[in-house]
């Protein structure tokens, strides 16, 4: 393949791409530990031990009730929650940035956050009886947001398609109003709502993982597997949309398809993120960029790392949100873009500099 | 529709809603909450409190030292300083309330995200959720419900009667023709917002036998020029951080509409912001205060 050719590293490609497999898997797993083993609430290793030793039988070491509780209902689907929407936000960039042939690409630029928000400050301001009724309540605000934004993305990229093909400047531009669009029309709601819904709004647009359950793993489990196995499957052909349009098609990629399925997979799967966590800037920006910066442009390369990676980056943003202020949480949405914003920066300046 | 089945309606009503009253106190420690579920708490020793009512009710219980959290709105209280803070009561983290090892999580029907409480429930912790509406029959119930919660009902009736003392003393300062109340809330940026009906800010000023000018509205509206003008109020009445947040007295004179006011007609009240809009154990020293600025003493008003 051509592209193995565009990768200027130095060390033989083989043991590289080894070590880097290596390496992100055990940043994964480095991750899940320190995610599950601090919180507000201590769980001492024994403790730890004596919980997981627990379910299978075994009695060693004592712990309370609260902290078996805290580990199996709330620290541990949390945790792998961050994983999930971590790795779909990233493979989501990668997606967009590889559409877009553009590395300023991410998610965003479809309309899916702007489209869940819009949904999410509807359902919080003109809803507000049907958010609260029920057991079917708590579903209100997912449901509406991820309708918001798999049907603003579908708009999105209806109107930028020309005769049923996806044409990509008018793709982004369709992003950038319709973007406006949602924009206007949440501040139309942030006008209509009362103090309460007001404070509720602004705190989904921040963006949080404690809304973690197992039903809401599950659901992310399913969308983030069909998303990396659709980016895995048509690796090859994302190398060749780099190329350009024209070059693809005459390689035997059958582009608009393509195109189109790939705007549609990433609002299936970002909305499904979005719904449950409300707005979690920059990693699908942040994650592909440093990614590409470690194993280069390939995608049988990217993608995998995107996956651990962006994944690894949530969990160690969210273990910081749960214990920085301690009993009280920081909005994940705000440290990503904290800490993902100035790296960013950071890797403009040294573009920069080699240009 | 005829008169008579339309009483019956509001009869039948009345009946179902003293029936609900009555049901809320079941035995000693076991109250119905706002969300119909059934609290039962046996004297309980680490309490946290969402919402700053609930701690300022708690307090006034005499039961303060028993509260290891509080939310971030109940900062501002005496005596509130020193417990660990929860972050803001609707999305609170529900590790990090059982972080706390608490024995009864009370808070306001707001308090959330539900997912969060479901866990806390989950891990065997009581939590009890009290209505926020802003009424007095809230806040009263809310201070019997927690007295109850707390084996403290004694002083949980002393509470309600005192206020019921104060309001009746408030009522007795209300001449014939009532002031017109506009209440200004700002927290900072553009002029402020007025309260319409269903506001605690609305609540106060009829407890001190005010009218709310703003009345026509409900709930809160951004400042307008010409509904302030329309409005026609005698007093203006602010908290001690909003009239700081809005430029001091200076400020509010020079906002558009109220510099057009008369200023001989009409004056400045301020109150501080968790006695005026607490409506907790001291709404009754709160409406007695805002009825005295409003007809004994123009003098005190800043």
């Amino acid at each position: 393949m051509s592209t193995a050719r565009l990768s200027t590293a130095s060390p033989p490609i083989r043991s590289r791409d080894h070590i880097t497999r290596v390496a992100s898997g055990l940043l994964c797993l480095l991750a899940v530990v320190v995610g599950t083993g601090i919180g507000a609430l201590a769980i001492p290793p024994s403790a730890l031990a004596s919980i997981l030793a627990d379910t299978v039988g075994i009695d060693i070491f004592a712990h309370d009730t609260t902290q078996a509780t805290v580990l199996w209902a709330i620290r541990l689907p949390r945790v792998l929650l961050g994983l999930l929407i971590g790795a779909a936000l990233s493979v989501a960039g990668v997606l967009m940035q590889a559409l877009f042939r553009n590395p300023l690409a991410s998610p965003q630029l479809i309309g899916v956050s702007g489209g869940a928000a819009l949904a999410a400050a509807s359902v919080i301001a003109l809803l507000p009886a049907a958010a609260t009724a029920g057991t079917l309540g708590a579903f209100t605000l997912p449901l509406g947001a991820f309708t918001g934004a798999v049907a603003v993305s579908l708009v999105t990229l209806r109107i930028g398609s020309r005769g049923g093909t996806p044409d990509v400047v008018t793709l982004l531009l369709a992003g950038v109003a319709i973007n406006a669009l949602t924009g206007a029309g949440l501040g139309l709601l942030v006008f209509i709502a009362d103090d309460a819904q007001l404070r509720s709004i602004t705190f989904w647009s921040l963006g949080s993982l404690s809304a973690a359950t197992w039903p809401i793993v599950g659901a992310l489990a399913l969308a983030t597997s069909g998303l990396v196995a659709f980016a895995w499957h048509h690796r090859t052909a994302f190398d060749l949309l780099l190329l350009g349009s024209e070059d693809a098609r005459h390689l035997g990629v059958p582009v608009e398809k393509l195109q189109r399925r790939m705007v549609v997979v990433t609002a299936l799967a970002v909305g499904a993120a979005v719904a449950f966590t409300g707005i979690i800037g920059f990693v699908g920006l942040v994650v592909p960029h440093l990614c590409r910066l470690w194993a280069g442009p390939a995608h049988h390369r990217l993608i995998p790392l995107s996956t651990l990676v962006g994944g690894a980056l949530l969990v160690f943003a969210d273990t910081t949100a749960r214990t920085a202020v301690a009993p009280a949480e920081l909005p994940l949405g705000v440290l990503t873009t904290l800490l993902g914003a100035p790296f960013f920066l950071l890797l403009l300046a040294r573009a920069r500099r080699f240009a | 529709m005829t008169q008579l089945p339309s009483i019956r309606r509001d009869l039948a009503i009345a009946l179902l809603v003293c029936g609900l009253t009555a049901t809320t106190s079941v035995a000693a420690g076991t109250i119905v909450d706002a969300h119909n579920h059934t609290i039962t708490a046996s004297a309980p020793q680490r309490i946290v409190t969402l919402g700053s009512f609930t701690t300022e009710t708690v307090m006034a219980l005499e039961q303060g030292d028993r509260i290891v959290a509080a939310d971030a709105s109940s900062k501002g209280l005496p005596g509130a300083a020193d417990k660990a803070t929860l972050g803001y009561y609707r999305a609170i983290g529900a590790e990090g309330v059982l972080s706390m090892g608490p024995d009864l999580v009370v808070g306001t029907e707001a308090a959330g995200p539900p997912t969060a409480l479901d866990q806390i429930r989950g891990a065997g912790v009581p939590v009890a959720l009290l209505s926020d509406s802003p009424t007095l029959d809230a806040a009263t119930h809310r201070i019997e419900a927690l007295g109850t919660l707390l084996d403290a009902e004694p002083a949980a009736r002393s509470i309600v009667d005192r206020i019921r003392k104060d309001l009746d003393k408030a009522a007795a300062l209300t001449p014939a023709t009532p002031a017109r109340v506009l209440f200004l809330l700002s927290h900072g940026g553009g002029a402020g917002q007025m309260a319409g009906t269903d506001t605690i800010a609305h609540t106060m000023i009829e407890l001190a036998g005010g009218t709310n000018a703003f009345a026509s509205q409900e709930g809160y509206t951004p400042l307008t020029p010409e509904a302030a003008l329309t409005a026609n109020p005698d007093v203006i009445l602010v908290t001690t951080r909003g009239l700081a947040a809005l430029g001091g007295e200076a400020g509010i004179w020079a906002t558009p509409g109220l510099a057009q006011l008369s200023r001989d007609k009409v004056r400045l009240v301020s109150m501080d912001d968790n006695l005026l809009l607490g409506l907790g154990p001291r709404t009754g020293e709160a409406a007695l205060a805002l009825a005295t600025h409003l007809y004994s003493d123009s003098a005190t008003s800043p």
